[in-house]
């Protein structure tokens, strides 16, 4: 399968020993839409600066294939038109408590799922 | 109805076991984020407001593809202790209750929620004390538990002893050694008093 600005920029975080919130912080990304990014549901920055600071903060060297493939996936990147979303019912969770210690609510159950919903929301 | 009722010895076996297979280093604090992205292949998730509005910190998802957290939470420097034991804890749903959850079949979303709502307090709190155990082992492991409590407990002896005629309990004990250990295992002082409470510390060191 062909590699995508997501899984490329995914694998050099993870490579470069940075958490995604470590990533987001040397970047300034907020954290929710760089976890879009990295799963394919946003595109991915277009400038070239924003594309080098990622770059710097990945550990990959000006003008190394690394580079050239980071600004060409990014180039080439749209949101895939056929992109499946995941089914929502194997990304709800089974066991989970509220902070208060109670089972959650009917209306706390539906936004959870409205959430999950929302975190895969594919944007074109 | 669903049950499961794990032994000490059991989640204690079960986080060895995995610290062998996903661990592979003794270095602390346990690197829980890049343990679950790296060698589980599991996604962290931010979302945001999820404890504002549902009430929770995190989870995971039924297919163990992905944990996830409160935005806020995951990237506000002061509640990342508290981020990374949500993480441990998922963590030890996966490899304590994989089965049990992989034989829940939901045909939709009403009747996931109708299962939620019929989970009872008391099996709801056996799977999520179990998985805090396991959650606690991860990251706070017994030798450098013991070796921690070893270095910091004559110096809170001394200092907190004349404060009253009364020597110091072990709950007194406890409370006032936890802050200084927990900055090792980036964990609340709570973990660390749980733990000590656990492995029967005095027990096994004295005072």
């Amino acid at each position: 399968m062909k590699t995508s600005f997501a899984s490329f920029v995914r694998e050099k975080r993870i490579a470069a020993g940075l958490t995604l919130r470590e990533f987001c912080r040397l970047t300034g990304f907020d954290a929710s839409n760089w976890s879009k990014i990295e799963r394919g549901l946003h595109a991915p920055p277009q400038s070239k600066k924003v594309l080098e600071e990622i770059t710097q903060v990945l550990k990959i060297e000006t003008e190394s294939q690394d580079y050239k493939e980071l600004m060409d996936l990014a180039a080439l990147a749209s949101v895939p038109e056929d992109l499946v979303e995941p089914e929502i019912l194997d990304q709800l969770p089974v066991f989970f408590r509220t902070v208060r210690g109670e089972n959650p609510t009917e209306d706390e159950l539906k936004t959870l799922i409205t959430k999950i919903r929302s975190a895969w929301h594919h944007e074109r | 109805m669903i049950s499961v009722k794990l032994t000490q010895d059991k989640i204690r076996e079960e986080a060895e076991q995995f610290r062998k297979e996903h661990i592979f280093t003794p270095d602390l604090p346990v690197d829980i984020e890049h343990i679950a992205e790296a060698t589980m292949g599991i996604r962290i998730i931010p979302i945001e407001s999820l404890q504002k509005h549902c009430d929770m910190e995190g989870f995971i998802s039924k297919n163990f593809t992905s944990i996830y957290v409160d935005e806020f939470l995951y990237t506000d420097d002061r509640y990342y202790k508290r981020v990374r034991f949500t993480i441990a804890h998922e963590i030890g749903h996966f490899v304590l209750h994989r089965s049990t959850i992989d034989n829940q079949y939901f045909r939709d979303e009403e009747d996931w929620i109708t299962f939620r709502m019929g989970i009872n307090d008391e099996t709801l709190g056996w799977f999520e004390t179990q998985a805090s155990e396991f959650a606690g082992r991860l990251l706070v492991p017994i030798d450098p538990l013991i070796e921690e409590f070893r270095s910091k407990r004559g110096f809170v002896l001394k200092k907190h002893s004349p404060w009253d005629s009364k020597p110091l309990n072990d709950d007194d004990l406890f409370s006032l050694i936890a802050p200084l250990m927990c900055k090792r295992f980036d964990v609340s002082a709570e973990v660390i008093e749980r733990r000590l409470r656990k492995e029967n510390i005095i027990a096994i060191l004295g005072r």
